[in-house]
């Protein structure tokens, strides 16, 4: 195999994404702006690539460059400003300057401590993930190193990162939802409603959209399902089977896909990963582990202990999956829609 | 099931925000009661572990999730929680306020956010989930990813206030998320020098090799300011007044005494435990720095207390004079500062969960907390306005309330370490909030005739609900309490979580 | 020179993170402000993965070897772990963040017609 070649093409991409970053910030057209920060992501995604980060960097495509990027569509699609500052605010941006100068500054200070480099010798690099690397295949029969430290060794981490998704979920729901026939609250309604859906607009969209989101799932659940093997696991796949439903609902119209599905099923769905995560830890109490001890579910799994703890990390990456995908899909619904759950983008 | 003990603190009411979250598609009614018993375990849980770490020789109580403990030459390989002297107590006192909170809001939820509180409740437990997260957790990661559920919650649940809680929750994101980043980067410069993560084996490692590293001491000051922005300190306090104001009663009553001073601790636990006190006495431009921005901070919170009418924003200026009060006590570095620091956390949470307890109740019956529409208040509603006199003397620290313990030990570290100007700023705080307690007296008692005499018009006796007013009593008479258990809760624990300090 | 070429990639990463944070600061508009921090988070998990990377390394998935067992893996050709797992956790609380600050700012552009800070204040004190 190949070895990575990490300067080459290091600098190039650093520089490049540098530009990019400054360009999303800089622009007028928020819309433009939204579009090169998708750029951006993708930079960053190619960069980590080079540094060997395979996992990382497929999470920050998709959800990085993909969904962030839908995200910050939904919510300026209805809105059709442009970033014009009525005042420059000189003084602001010299005071600011000066703060991030200065902490940039205190930053590098520190440069000179730092070890070399790429150097496998460093603290970082010899004090704990040698035993992850070691101990991964007799510990828990998974290849992928990290799915291995993300569900297993740290897997605590995970399932309150889990919970951070599923609580974006109902805090974006809790912030925008208005249900026109039954609240007793009048918001005022100032967006410009998105113009009626017309079924003989883009027609190729819509059908290169319905061959593709089969074979989009069908990826995602490969990808949950062989996390163990090659770079994946629950959170891209999750990711990607919710932008599959996004896509639907950006090609047909939202109110198709909440036919299909529907608010509460959503919201509840969305809850029963987080659920499924935290009940598979409670199993392991009742046989006699601890939180989150795989090893005490062999009794119950098939296999040995290492084979225990396998089987009990697929089982929290599904739990992992079905809460981002319809977090994902629930964020989205409710950012395009502002709320009202009828039309979107 | 005793050794699961730690883990049921933190699971109880995740699983409880989990259960509410989806009851309140069937039987919304049901979620208050499963968030309940959610905090209700979490309080039980806390509670034994305190006799627990009495009974225990080591005096620290580990849990290693997965099982994955110290592996030799490694360190200790998985996330750890720890349950020592110096968490215990701040557990115990975040369930009970959080309990007692969720009873009060009950009522005003159903006033204020009709129709709309399908997840309050989940969101309120996800919130002191996170609390009692960063308190208990063993791993500087960990803490990071518990520090935003909690933010998370937060930011939703000051947005139910409607109107200008929008922008108010807003300001707090982007101040609140440049705080965690900071901490997150911090976390990533110490982690360069030691590569592990683990608050116990970095106390190890950094006060023996690693005490002239620059990587080291620009993470350190990295994760302090990161806290600082976390919790209000001057000059990140900006957010806070606006946020907790327009917030609804019951998300401010919880976030008020428990936000803040959550990461107080954190702070506190990375300055003793990750790095040591002679650590932070080997950087003195820091430590004057910090005294100084806590001398301006109590400065800036009393006097801006002084130039509001609304008692919510005078609530919420107080808070931002005692972060003041614990930041310094803390930066102090010596025994009493320390001591008076931990103390006033859990001090201060009482007191500011009474004074939000008694702002709710008051708003729950008048409907609008304007100072100067509060006439006859004594006469109106006679146990909320005793209720918030003694919260007030608390906060100005008349003994035996427990401010007055507090103010006695940060004076007496002040004075030995020689910070003069730490000294002047407390006493003159204590004076503006006399004044401020002058005036509430005024209003609510002198301004109008008294209806017992002959020929002066009768006021309506209206007071808050018994589910309203009973946890507000309960957290005022605990402010006495706590005053004269002082002498046992100093020896007996926060002596004992504080580590040797080396003599001036 | 010499010692900087080296640690380009510091400086890089440090001037990107602090363009973030300067945006999120400076500027008026709320939805740069929500941009500027998720540049300042890539940033941050940019650093991170930096010091995980080990010269000539390979990624940290194990590949079989002759009788379909693993081998023992040469520790200094597998790149870092530990570093990729806590920025895994970091993109997913950071793109949860990015969602509460634009649902937030929606809001706000529902009451007030504008997503300039400036224009927000004026018309709230009105």
């Amino acid at each position: 195999m190949a070895d990575l070649p990490i300067w080459h093409y290091d600098t190039l991409f650093l520089t490049l994404a540098l530009l990019f970053g400054i360009t999303a910030l800089a622009m007028q057209n928020l819309m433009g702006a939204a579009i090169v920060f998708g750029a951006y992501s993708f930079l960053m995604c190619l960069i980590w690539t080079t540094m060997g980060a395979v996992d990382v960097a497929f999470t920050e495509a998709a959800v990085g460059a993909g969904v962030s990027t839908v995200f910050i569509f939904a919510t300026i699609y209805n809105t059709g400003v442009s970033a014009t500052p009525n005042s420059p605010r000189i003084a602001f941006k010299i005071f600011a300057g000066l703060i991030a100068f200065g902490t940039g500054a205190f930053l590098l200070s520190a440069l000179p401590d730092f070890p070399d480099w790429g150097d496998p010798k460093s603290p970082v690099n010899s004090t704990i993930a040698p035993y992850y690397i070691a101990n991964s295949i007799t510990d828990a029969h998974v290849p992928n190193i990290v799915t291995t430290v993300l569900a297993d060794y740290r897997g605590f981490d995970t399932l309150l990162e889990t919970t951070v998704v599923f609580i974006a979920c109902i805090a974006i729901y809790s912030i925008l939802r208005i249900d026109n026939a039954k609240s007793k609250v009048t918001e005022p309604d100032i967006i410009t409603s998105p113009p009626a859906y017309d079924p003989t607009d883009s027609l190729i969209i819509r059908q290169a959209s319905r061959i593709m989101v089969p074979f989009m799932q069908l990826f995602a659940l490969y990808v949950i399902a062989h996390g163990h093997y090659s770079p994946g696991g629950g959170f891209q796949g999750g990711v990607i089977l919710g932008a599959s439903i996004i896509l639907l609902s950006i090609s047909f119209d939202l109110k198709h896909v909440l036919q299909q599905w529907t608010e509460k099923k959503i919201m509840i769905l969305t809850a029963l990963g987080v659920l499924i995560y935290a009940m598979v830890g409670l199993a392991c109490i009742l046989m006699d582990g601890v939180y989150l001890d795989y090893a005490a579910l062999d009794s119950v799994l098939p296999g040995d202990e290492a084979y225990a703890r396998s089987h009990g990390i697929l089982l929290v990456e599904i739990g992992v999956g079905i809460t981002v995908m319809f977090s994902m899909i629930g964020i989205y619904i409710n950012l395009a829609s502002n709320g009202r759950f009828d039309r979107g983008l | 099931m005793i050794k699961h003990l730690p883990i049921f603190i933190v699971l109880a009411p995740l699983l409880g925000a989990v259960f509410a979250a989806l009851t309140s598609w069937y039987r919304p009614k049901l979620s208050f009661p499963v968030v309940l018993s959610g905090l209700f375990i979490s309080f039980l849980s806390s509670f034994c572990l305190i006799f627990k770490l009495l009974n225990s020789e080591s005096g620290i109580i580990h849990y290693q999730l997965g099982g994955w403990g110290d592996k030799g030459e490694y360190g200790i390989v998985g996330i750890q929680i720890t349950v020592d002297y110096l968490n215990s107590l701040i557990l115990t006192a975040v369930t009970i306020i959080s309990l007692l909170t969720a009873i009060f809001s009950s009522q005003s939820v159903n006033r204020e956010l009709a129709g709309q509180q399908r997840y309050f409740f989940a969101l309120f437990s996800l919130l002191v989930t996170g609390l009692l997260g960063i308190t208990i957790t063993g791993d500087i990661f960990n803490l990071y990813v518990f520090m935003e559920i909690a933010a998370l919650s937060s930011y939703a649940l000051i947005a139910y206030g409607k109107g200008r809680s929008y922008m108010a929750s807003f300001n707090y994101l982007i101040m609140g998320t440049m705080g965690a980043c900071l901490y997150l980067l911090g976390v990533g410069f110490v982690f360069v020098k030691t590569g592990t993560l683990n608050i116990e084996n970095l106390s190890l490692l950094i006060p023996q090799t690693l005490q002239a590293s620059q990587a080291v001491f620009v993470g350190f000051v990295l994760i302090i300011v990161g806290a600082w922005a976390k919790m209000a300190f001057f000059p990140m306090h900006g957010w806070l007044p606006n946020a907790y104001t327009y917030a609804p009663t019951a998300s401010g009553a919880l976030l008020a005494p428990l936000a803040t001073k959550v990461s107080v601790y954190a702070m506190i636990r990375i300055m003793i435990t990750v790095y040591s006190i002679d650590y932070v006495l080997k950087s003195p431009n820091i430590q004057t720095a910090a005294l100084l921005l806590s001398s301006i901070s109590i400065l800036v919170g009393s006097f801006f207390s002084l130039t509001q009418t609304n008692l919510r924003k005078i609530a919420c200026y107080f808070i931002v004079s005692e972060i003041g009060y614990m930041v310094g006590g803390a930066w102090l570095a010596n025994d009493p500062g320390l001591k008076g620091a931990v103390y006033h956390i859990i001090a201060d949470a009482a007191m500011t969960s009474a004074l939000f307890m008694v702002i709710g109740c008051i708003l729950f019956r008048t409907g609008q907390v304007e100072l100067k529409k509060l006439d006859g208040l004594f006469y109106k509603m006679p146990i909320t306005f005793i209720a918030l006199v003694i919260t007030m003397a608390a906060l100005i620290g008349v003994p035996p309330t427990c401010g007055f313990f507090s103010k006695f030990y940060l004076i007496q570290g002040a004075a030995q370490a020689g910070t003069w100007h730490f000294v002047g700023a407390l006493l003159i705080s204590s004076l503006i909030k006399a004044v401020i307690l002058f005036r509430i007296i005024e209003i609510g008692y002198n301004k109008v005739p008294n209806p017992a005499k002959e020929g002066n018009k009768t006021i309506p006796r209206d007071e808050a609900p018994l589910s309203m007013l009973i946890p507000t009593l309960i957290v005022t008479l605990s402010l006495i309490a706590l005053g004269i258990f002082t002498d046992t809760l100093i020896t007996d624990f926060i002596a004992k979580a504080l580590p040797e300090i080396p003599a001036p | 020179m010499e010692d900087i070429i080296p640690k380009f990639n510091y400086i890089v990463v440090v001037v990107l993170m602090m363009t973030g944070l300067w945006s999120m600061l400076a500027q008026g508009n709320l939805i740069k402000k929500c941009i500027g921090m998720a540049i300042f988070q890539t940033g941050i998990i940019l650093f991170f993965i930096s010091i995980g990377a080990k010269n000539d390394a390979l990624i940290p998935i194990l590949t079989e070897g002759a009788n379909h067992t693993f081998d023992n893996p040469n520790i200094d050709k597998v790149t870092n772990p530990l570093t990729q797992i806590l920025m895994l956790t970091a993109i997913v609380v950071g793109v949860a963040t990015l969602g509460v600050g634009l649902a937030l700012a929606q809001k706000v552009y529902q009451q007030h017609d504008s997503f300039d800070e400036d224009e927000i204040l004026n018309n709230q004190t009105k």
